[in-house]
Order: structure tokens, then C-alpha cells, then sequence
């Protein structure tokens, strides 16, 4: 048998109705010894006659000693249970499975510090009274069913707690029971009022949970003249802000609308109940009258701070003259939050630990034939080269008859448009694919393999459901992107993942192989070369050297580029630089024409038009390098594997230079010299790049998927570290 | 699978192929079309949480006696019907 259970009830002048809710106790069902115990404050119509009369331990306290949270503290302290539930003394509970409903919240879980249940109206109470209590107990579980309430720390749940505290903390000791080892850690305070509401929060803000049970019902309300009422809500809405901060309003226009809003309220519930015609209008003149005097109470409640101590002693209902705002200290309600972010944008990654496994569900063996794709996106702008690399191969992976669909990763919320209006922009603006868009991740249902296409994608990929085969498209080493931070950090984190990788170039294929032991397949990036068309030495302008300024790119050296020019510049005269790629305004010592960002016919009609073309590479080689090959402008790269991996060695499709202004100065100025030379080399880059169509990487992505898709890779358990022993690929 | 007359093995091994094939051509079509269906229903949610949020907004509210107003100077008739309408719903509640 558990231990034992206290009924307890503070006590003054409780005669009229104190019989009846001590009778209704001591008919309880209860598997455990019931304790009923009475702390009286001096009361004079006969309530501990009939305390005693019902066997209850009746202790007497002088009426000033009495305060609402010390004074069930004291009926704590002398309770026996280990489990104690309180009543107001005008709360009848409803059937005899009140007690045992209250104490089966506890066996919910083991963190549950109290349960509470509803109040109903006593028999002819007002219908403002009774519609009021109804509404107000289907908060939880719609009136009807267990609700256990806890506080989510989560930065989401922060801010639901904060917009709507009462949903969480609202406790009320006419009707609810504590458990006696989470008063221990939390009891009441000694506050003048509200001391439920309080000991409500400090509970959930403690990690406690708190139950609703529908079945703990107890019969409890008041009725009161106007005025009283007024009284009545003052005492009410100056407790909430002593103990919840919480302030009414100061609205004309927001009064009425609550009042209307109860008023509908009260409309629906009257006519539920069968109230029609002039019944339902005298009803509802009452409802306004009622309803305005509660927002009337709120609003002068809230503000009791401000009234003078004698008038607030008028105003109130108990008589109390003080205002007594108590701290809960380091309350997440107090806080200063105003550099709380609940939507900050690194939560995904912060979610994405501890680390787990790759989540796959590879089904039974896949019959070859059309496979369906999903990829993940991050947020573009018009002109992107990376997205125009996916957008392209989506489409590839289309005219081969395979489905694909695409999916935003938007952590910072940057985009409001909806999936329809991104896929219009995306066919306009890039490659003009069949897939929907979706705007979120919200509802992805998985296809046979999704596709993450940047770092920050991967992580939410790793544990979306229904995927045969996850795989990351790698366009660079990310890492690289970032100086020692968390996004270089987490940039690497995805390749200790587990997703088998399709990179674009060889040299990061065997940089992911390699160095994180991963499985690498890769794609060459194709030219469009409709678009940049091969011109001959005839049509260029001597001297004019195009370089790729794009400053907001660190890895494309742009400052290393623009000394390597200021040398050249010294060096010799008749030397014109157009720079373009940048948003932003270039800095460099020499004279030059600033293009900006350009459409691909105007960079291909520069490309055509200039002598010598400089794009430089710290990590992955750039496609815009491929762009000026295609149109027959010879072009100048840095040394490095890098490089060297795709376009060979120096001279062979592009000159390569040592990443120093002197070496850069010298190859541009090789090429402008010795134009014989530049133009053979041009002529052999162009047909390098003849044989990098997008149609080839879409077969070689094709390849790489459906070769992933052959050999499944069954449970990734454990398998999360680098491992040198996964097989590596050698091939495209 | 029946046996097919005069078909050989090597035959049949083909026709089972492309069968299968057009299979997972038609089931890759089929989730493409789900795909698409679900990124239209995903679109008219969010369609319908913005509106909601403009409905709701004060300067909404505060516009409403002008697009009355407008509606009114529009169609004066339908506007007439539409204020009679709504009077008597009132009134019969």
C-alpha cells in the first residue's frame, strides 16, 4: 500500500458549506490511509465543530498569522501524506474518485510535483461564472483529457512560455494536490496573494511536471454583487502581477474586443444550452456588464503599483492596502530577453548532436530503372554558380527520365516566398526544371535518394525519414571557406557523416577519400557553350587582361590577382584591366574598368573581346576559368594540385602561376607576348572544355547515384568516424 | 510469369526487363506527381497563414470602412443586397 494522503483546508468561517465538502472527503476511494486536517484562523460560526465532527485534525492559528502560502506551508509541515491535497472550504468534490484521480497524476511520472483538476460552477451560479470555468479548464486537454505540463527549455519553447506563462503555470489550490518531496525543494512562498499561481511557476520553471486531471472535479465558484465583483478581480489581477508580471492592456480598443470575445463566448455556450430570444439577449446585456467589469478589474489590478495604498484597500475585495511584486529569482519570465533569439539560425546544428548515425531505410533490393530525387538547397540569389551547377544537374538527372524534387534549407528565414514562386524563379533565372520546390523541409517524405548540396544541408538530411541512399554533393572543401570558427568546424563535421560524396573534380574526390575516408565519386563541370563561343585571336583587344574580381569569394584571391596586376602595371605600358564578378567596389593599385556583376552574354562577349583572363583558385578550380577557355581567351590559374588535377600541367590548357605578384605578372605578361603560344594553348583549352558537357556530369552524377542506389550500404551503426579501410572509388 | 509460346529464354528475360523498367519509370512518375501535390497543398498553407496574418493586422482592420466603401462605389446594388442580407441574418438570430 502507498503512503498515506492528506486532505488539507485552511479554514474561516467555512460553516455554510464545510459539512457538505468534508462529507464528500470521507466518502473517498482511496487504496491508502486518508488524513484529513484543518487549519482554522479563528473562525466563529461553528466550522471546527464541525471539523471535529468529521474527524478532521483541527490545528488553530490566530487570524493574523494567517497567509495564503504560509499557512498551507504550515498544513504541509503537519500533514502526514505524502501526498497532501488541498481544497478551498467551499469545494465539494464531485464523486468519490476525486482523491484517487488527484494521486494517479502522480504515477504519470516521477518528476509530476502536483495535480490539479477543473472547478464547476455551483447550481445556479451565474452562466458568465459557469461558461467561464468551462472554457477556462479545456486549456488542458480539452477539458477531458490527462495533460501533463512541462517546460520545454528549448529556445521554441522559451518563447511559447513566455508569450503564454498561464498555460504552464497556472495551479489552483482550491482543487490540486503537491507532492510532498517537490514542495521540499519548492514550497510556498509568503506572498499576499496568488501564492498558487506562483508556487505554479516556480514548479515548472524548477523542471517539475504538472498535471491536469479532468476527473479530479470539485463543485467551486462565486458569485457577488457588481462592485464585490469589481473588488473581487481587483484582488485577482494584482496577484497575478505581484507573482506572474503580468499587466492588462491599457487598451480601449483591446477592452472591447475582449469583451466582445466573452461575450461570443458566453453567446455559444447559452445557446448550447438551448437559451434563444429575448432570454439570450437579457443574458448577454448581463455577460457585457459582468465581462466589462473583469477587464475594468484587470486593467486597475495590474496597475495597483500605481494607486495610493488607502485606495487600494478600497478597492479590494479581502481589504489588502499593499503591493507586493515578488521575484522569482532567475525566472525565465523576469529575464532580460531582449537578445533572445528562440529562431536562431545555428539551432539545427546545435540539434544535430549528440552525434548519431546516418539515417537509411534501404528497403529491398532496387530493380534498376528511373530513380526519384530529392535535394536539399540552401537559399540562393540570382547568379549563383554553385546553384546553377545543381539546378543544371537536376535537370540532367530529369532528361534522363529520373524525378527529382528540391527542398530550401532556410535556417535564417531569409525567404518568404513560396515553393511555387522559387521554382518560377529557378526556371527563369537558371535551368528551366520540371521538380516542385518546396519552401521548407517541413513534410519531406523521402525519395530513393536525397541529395545534400552545401554543408549546412547535410545536417538536417542526416535524420529525415524514408531515404534508400544519402549523399552529398560536394562543390568544394567548405571547411575552407571559413577562418578557425564553429561554421569551420561544423563545416567538417559533415564529412565524419557517413554520406557517400559526389564531388565536382577529381582533386576533391580524393581530398574526401583520402582525408576523411569517405566514398567519392565525381562529376567534371561542364561550359555552356552556346552561350560562350570560341573566338579567335583576331577578335581581341591587345593588352586587355579580364580578371575574376569576385571580392566577396576569399578563396578566389582576388587581392593576390590585383597585386599580381599592379606589378604587370609597372612593369609595362598598354595594359587595360576590366574587373568584374564583385558587388562590392574593387580596391587595387591600377587603373581599371570595375564591370560588376555581369549576365553570362556580357562576360562572354568580354571573354571574346580580352587577351588574357585570370581566375584564381585556393581550393576547388572555378568554373568561370572553364567560361574564358570556351571562348578562346587564355587564361591564367595558380599552381596547385588543385589546379593541376583537372587542367594539367602549366601551358597545357591554362598558364599557371605561383601565388605571388611577380609569378602572376609573369604569366599574364607570357601570354600577352607571345600570342602564337597563348592562341595554340587557347585552342587546345577549348576543346578541354568541349569535353566537359553538362551532359557528360549529368552522366557521370547519374553513374554515381545509381551505383550508390546498387550497392546498399545496410546499418551505419558505429560507423561514424573517418575510416581509412571504406572502399575509395577510383573513378569519375 | 506464364510461359510465352515461341519465346525463348532470352527473350522473355528482355520483356521481363522493360516491364520493369516502365515499372520504375511509372513509380518514379507517380512520386513525382505526389511530390508536386504536396508542394501545392505546403503552398496554399502558408498562403493561408499569411493572409490570415494580414487579416489580422490593425492596418487591415483600420481599412475596412474604405474597401466597404469601395465596394460600395463599385456595384452600389450588390452592395445594397449584400447589407440586407446581413441585417436580416442579424435578425433572425
Amino acid at each position: 500500500m502507498a503512503g498515506a494522503v492528506t486532505v488539507a483546508i485552511p479554514v474561516l468561517n467555512g460553516a455554510r458549506y464545510l459539512d457538505e465538502v468534508l462529507g464528500a472527503i470521507r466518502g473517498q476511494t482511496v487504496d491508502r490511509e486518508l488524513e484529513i486536517l484543518i487549519v482554522d484562523s479563528g473562525s466563529s460560526d461553528g466550522s471546527r465543530e464541525i471539523a471535529q465532527r468529521h474527524g478532521a485534525h483541527v490545528h488553530d492559528i490566530p487570524r493574523s498569522e494567517f497567509s495564503h502560502g504560509g499557512t498551507r506551508n504550515l498544513l504541509m509541515q503537519l500533514a502526514s501524506g505524502d501526498h497532501v491535497a488541498f481544497l478551498a472550504q467551499d469545494a465539494t468534490p464531485v464523486h468519490e474518485r476525486w482523491l484517487a484521480a488527484l494521486l494517479e497524476g502522480f504515477d504519470l511520472a516521477d518528476d509530476v510535483a502536483a495535480v490539479f483538476g477543473p472547478h464547476e460552477a455551483r447550481p445556479g451560479a451565474s452562466h458568465m461564472i459557469a461558461s467561464e470555468m468551462d472554457r477556462h479548464f479545456a486549456s488542458w486537454g480539452d477539458g477531458r483529457e490527462i495533460d501533463v505540463q512541462r517546460l520545454d527549455r528549448s529556445p521554441s519553447g522559451i518563447a511559447a512560455y513566455r508569450r503564454l506563462p498561464g498555460q504552464l503555470t497556472f495551479l489552483s489550490d482550491v482543487n490540486c494536490a503537491l507532492d510532498r518531496r517537490a514542495w521540499e525543494q519548492v514550497p510556498y512562498r509568503e506572498v499576499p496573494y496568488a501564492e498558487d499561481q506562483l508556487l505554479g511557476r516556480e514548479l515548472i520553471e524548477a523542471g517539475y511536471a504538472k498535471v491536469f486531471h479532468p476527473e479530479a472535479r470539485v463543485l467551486h465558484s462565486h458569485d457577488y454583487p457588481a462592485l464585490d465583483f469589481f473588488r473581487r478581480y481587483f484582488d485577482e489581477f494584482r496577484g497575478l502581477r505581484e507573482v506572474l508580471g503580468f499587466r492588462q492592456p491599457l487598451s480601449p480598443a483591446r477592452a472591447a474586443r475582449d469583451v466582445r470575445g466573452l461575450m461570443g463566448a458566453d453567446r455559444r455556450w447559452l445557446r448550447a444550452r438551448g437559451v434563444r430570444g429575448t432570454a439570450l439577449v437579457r443574458a448577454l446585456l448581463t455577460s457585457a456588464r459582468h465581462h466589462a467589469i473583469r477587464v475594468a478589474g484587470a486593467i486597475v489590478g495590474t496597475r495597483a503599483d500605481r494607486l495610493p495604498a488607502p485606495a487600494r484597500r478600497l478597492l479590494s475585495l479581502e481589504g489588502r492596502a499593499s503591493f507586493d511584486p515578488y521575484e522569482v529569482p532567475a525566472s525565465l519570465l523576469d529575464m532580460d530577453m531582449s537578445s533572445f533569439e528562440p529562431d536562431w539560425q545555428w539551432e539545427f546544428v546545435r540539434r544535430a548532436y549528440p552525434r548519431r548515425p546516418l539515417l537509411l531505410e534501404p528497403g529491398p533490393p532496387r530493380p534498376p530503372g528511373a530513380l526519384t530525387a530529392a535535394w536539399l538547397v540552401p537559399v540562393w540569389e540570382i547568379g549563383s554558380g554553385g546553384h546553377m551547377t545543381i539546378f543544371r544537374l537536376v535537370r540532367e538527372l530529369e532528361l534522363r527520365g529520373h524525378r527529382c524534387s528540391i527542398h530550401l534549407f532556410d535556417p535564417e528565414g531569409k525567404e518568404d516566398r513560396t515553393g511555387a514562386e522559387l521554382r518560377e524563379e529557378i526556371r527563369e533565372h537558371f535551368v528551366a526544371i520540371e521538380a516542385p520546390v518546396f519552401h521548407s523541409l517541413e513534410g519531406f517524405s523521402g525519395a530513393d535518394v536525397a541529395i545534400a548540396t552545401e554543408w549546412r544541408t547535410a545536417f538536417p538530411l542526416r535524420d529525415l525519414p524514408g531515404c534508400r541512399e544519402k549523399v552529398h554533393f560536394v562543390q568544394d572543401d567548405e571547411p575552407q571557406f571559413y577562418p578557425s570558427s564553429a561554421q569551420s568546424l561544423w563545416a567538417e563535421e559533415v564529412y565524419r557523416m557517413g554520406y557517400r560524396c559526389v564531388s565536382y573534380g577529381p582533386w576533391l574526390a580524393e581530398m574526401l577519400r583520402e582525408r576523411w575516408g569517405l566514398e567519392a565519386r565525381w562529376f567534371d563541370g561542364g561550359t555552356d557553350l552556346e552561350t560562350y563561343r570560341f573566338a579567335g585571336e583576331e577578335e581581341r583587344e591587345p593588352g586587355l587582361v579580364a580578371v575574376y574580381g569576385r571580392m566577396e569569394t576569399g578563396r578566389r584571391a582576388v587581392q593576390l590577382a590585383m597585386a599580381g596586376l599592379g606589378t604587370l602595371f609597372e612593369r609595362r605600358p598598354g595594359v587595360r584591366v576590366a574587373a568584374f564578378g564583385t558587388k562590392y567596389g574593387l580596391q587595387a593599385p591600377i587603373p581599371r574598368e570595375d564591370l560588376g556583376v555581369r549576365s553570362p552574354q556580357e562576360l562572354s562577349a568580354l571573354y571574346r573581346r580580352a587577351s588574357v583572363g585570370i581566375v584564381l583558385s585556393l581550393t576547388n578550380h572555378s568554373l568561370v576559368g572553364q567560361e574564358m577557355m570556351a571562348s578562346g581567351l587564355p587564361v591564367v590559374e595558380l599552381q596547385g594540385d588543385n589546379v593541376a588535377q583537372v587542367l594539367g600541367a602549366s601551358g597545357d590548357v591554362a598558364e599557371l602561376a605561383e601565388p605571388t605578384p611577380d609569378s602572376i605578372a609573369d604569366a599574364v605578361g607570357r601570354l600577352l607576348d607571345d600570342r602564337e603560344r597563348a592562341s595554340a594553348m587557347a585552342a587546345r583549352a577549348r576543346s578541354f572544355v568541349e569535353e566537359r558537357s553538362w551532359t557528360r556530369a549529368g552522366d557521370q552524377l547519374e553513374q554515381a547515384l545509381l551505383d550508390f542506389l546498387a550497392s546498399p550500404r545496410g546499418s551505419q551503426d558505429g560507423d561514424l568516424a573517418p575510416s581509412s579501410a571504406r572502399s575509395a572509388i577510383s573513378r569519375p | 510469369m506464364s510461359a510465352e509460346p515461341g519465346a525463348g529464354p532470352e527473350e522473355r528475360a528482355e520483356r521481363a526487363e522493360r516491364a520493369l523498367e516502365e515499372a520504375m519509370a511509372d513509380r518514379a512518375r507517380t512520386w513525382a506527381e505526389l511530390q508536386r501535390r504536396e508542394a501545392a497543398l505546403r503552398d496554399a498553407e502558408r498562403m493561408r497563414r499569411r493572409l490570415a496574418e494580414i487579416e489580422s493586422s490593425a492596418w487591415w482592420r483600420a481599412g475596412l470602412p474604405l474597401r466597404l466603401l469601395q465596394k460600395a462605389l463599385r456595384d452600389p446594388p450588390r452592395a445594397l443586397y449584400a447589407l440586407a442580407t446581413r441585417l436580416e441574418r442579424l435578425l433572425k438570430r
